[in-house]
This record gives structure tokens, sequence and C-alpha cells, in this order.
């Protein structure tokens, strides 16, 4: 797998994706932990993942297609409540996927 | 909030819708206050729903929305498929809906409420399509195709089950409600 040095390093992507949550739910930095629900803890809305979506596609330098979201929830949290089951910890996941995903 | 507004959408089945009142302007447009002024929103129509169907305790489905001050609720017979969504117009970028229909589903909802709304319709009517689907989430948005949109109504089908939704819409106020509430399918 070849990433970007330019994008983002992989120790820097937690902090980075912490950052996107804090503006995106426009809430405090300090509010926003590894463990925090989006839903339950930090009122996302549906929207919200949207924009976070969008703002992973500008912090890993890719076009990022909904289904992948979809795709990755679906096989990452089986069953679950996603109110409580979405973290901060699971966005960078999704990122990390995202950021590591060969090219087409 | 503003007092609820309640409509009946089929037999058994309504809608109530409830705005923010000029007194909300008060709650920060941010952060916790925000987020349990929505939700209170959101019971309040809730409240308003269920009190206007008069279906018994346990014997009705209900969906939620809230977003911007305003709450939204769709109640039906238990068994019925029932989903809404309500969001500020301005929320819903032309990003947005681009990532979640094709130019043609933008188009019919343009021709219907203008250019300026016309993103929001698109997600509200997709969402509250998911929801009466019996799924959450973004990835299934895409999914549900919307056909035509008039006045008041949509029809939107899903590419995967092939499942028909007739949809109902009103934009009010800066905000943008639709619902879908579809009796069960017979085999």
């Amino acid at each position: 797998v070849s990433v970007d040095p330019q994008v983002v390093a992989p120790g820097e992507l937690h902090d980075a994706v912490r950052g996107l949550v804090s503006d995106v739910l426009m809430v405090p930095l300090d509010s926003v932990r590894a463990d925090s629900a989006l839903v339950g803890d930090l009122g996302a809305e549906s929207i919200d993942f949207l924009d976070l979506i969008f703002r992973i596609e500008d912090l890993v330098k890719r076009k990022i297609p909904t289904s992948h979201w979809g795709a990755f929830v679906s096989e990452r949290l089986p069953g679950a409540d996603l109110s409580r089951a979405i973290t901060t910890a699971v966005v960078v996941e999704f990122a990390e996927r995202e950021r590591d995903r060969p090219a087409a | 909030v503003e007092p609820p507004r309640a409509w009946r959408v089929a037999p058994d089945a309504w809608v109530a819708l409830v705005l923010p009142s000029p007194l909300d302007a008060r709650v920060p447009a941010i952060g916790r206050a925000r987020r349990i002024a929505d939700r209170r929103a959101g019971r309040v129509a809730a409240v308003a729903a269920s009190g206007a169907a008069r279906l018994a305790r346990g014997r009705s489905r209900i969906s939620r929305s809230h977003s911007g001050g305003a709450g939204a609720a769709a109640v039906a017979p238990e068994g019925w498929s029932v989903g809404v969504d309500v969001i500020p117009a301005g929320r819903v970028t032309r990003r947005h809906a681009g990532a979640v229909a094709g130019e043609a589903e933008i188009a019919a909802a343009e021709a219907a409420v203008g250019a300026p709304g016309a993103a929001g319709l698109v997600w509200a009517l997709k969402e509250a399509a998911v929801k009466a689907g019996g799924v959450r989430g973004l990835a299934a948005m895409p999914e549900w195709v919307i056909h035509c949109v008039s006045a008041g109504r949509a029809e939107l089908t899903c590419s995967v089950s092939h499942t028909r939704a007739l949809a109902g819409w009103v934009a009010v106020d800066g905000f943008l409600c639709a619902w879908v509430v579809r009796p069960p399918q017979r085999p």
C-alpha cells in the first residue's frame, strides 16, 4: 500500500479527525474523545456525516463515494446501535482505510 | 417553539411539524443547548402527531426528526412504514445533494421548489424514504431515486428492493419537511 506522505502522517490522523469532528459538529475539541459517540454524545445528524466525508476527502486528498461509508459501517458495526457505536475512533478508522485504499 | 401544526396524510396517519419561535433565537446555534432544544422540538412534534392520530399506545409506528430548532414526527398504525425528515433549507448544499442524488433528481426538485430549496428537498425526501425503508444511514440515500416531484408530492423507488414510495412534503419558513407513510405491503 502506498501512502502519499504529503497527505497526512499516520500518527497525525487521529488528531486531524478529532479536529474535523469538532469543526463539523461545532463542539469544543476537548469534548471530542476517541470514545465519543457522534450521534449520542455529540449530537450529529445524518448530514453531518456527509460533511465529515467531505472533510476527510480533503484530508486524504481523494474522492470518497458515499457508498464507502455505508460499506464500512455495515462491515465494521453489523447490527450495532449506530447512535452509540459510531465514535471518533471509528471515524479515524474509516479515514485510515480511505487513506490507505489502493488507487482504482 | 411555535405551536405544532398537524395534518392527516392517510387514514389514521398524521404528520406534525414544530418550528422554532422567535424566542428560540436565544438558544445558541451550536452546542449542547442547541441539541437539547432540537430534541425537545422533535418530542413536541411526536406528542402532537400521536395525539392527532389517537392510536392506542403500542399500536402505532412513529418516526421523528429534528434540526435547526424544528421538529417533525409522523405517526401511523403498527405495521406501516413511516419516515419523516425536517431540515433547514439552507443547511443542504448542492454538494450534499450531488453526493446522494443524480442531476435529474435535483432538477426534478428544482422544478417543484425552485433552485434555493432543491438540495434541501432532495435531502428531506431521501431521508424520509430511507427511514420508512427501515434503515438509518447515509449510504442508503442514493438507493432511493426521486422520479417526479410536484407540489407537496413526490415519488421515489428503491433501486435495490424496487419498493415504490409516495412522499409528501412542505416548505415552511425556511424549513423543508418530507414524509413517507406506507401501509403494509401485501405479499
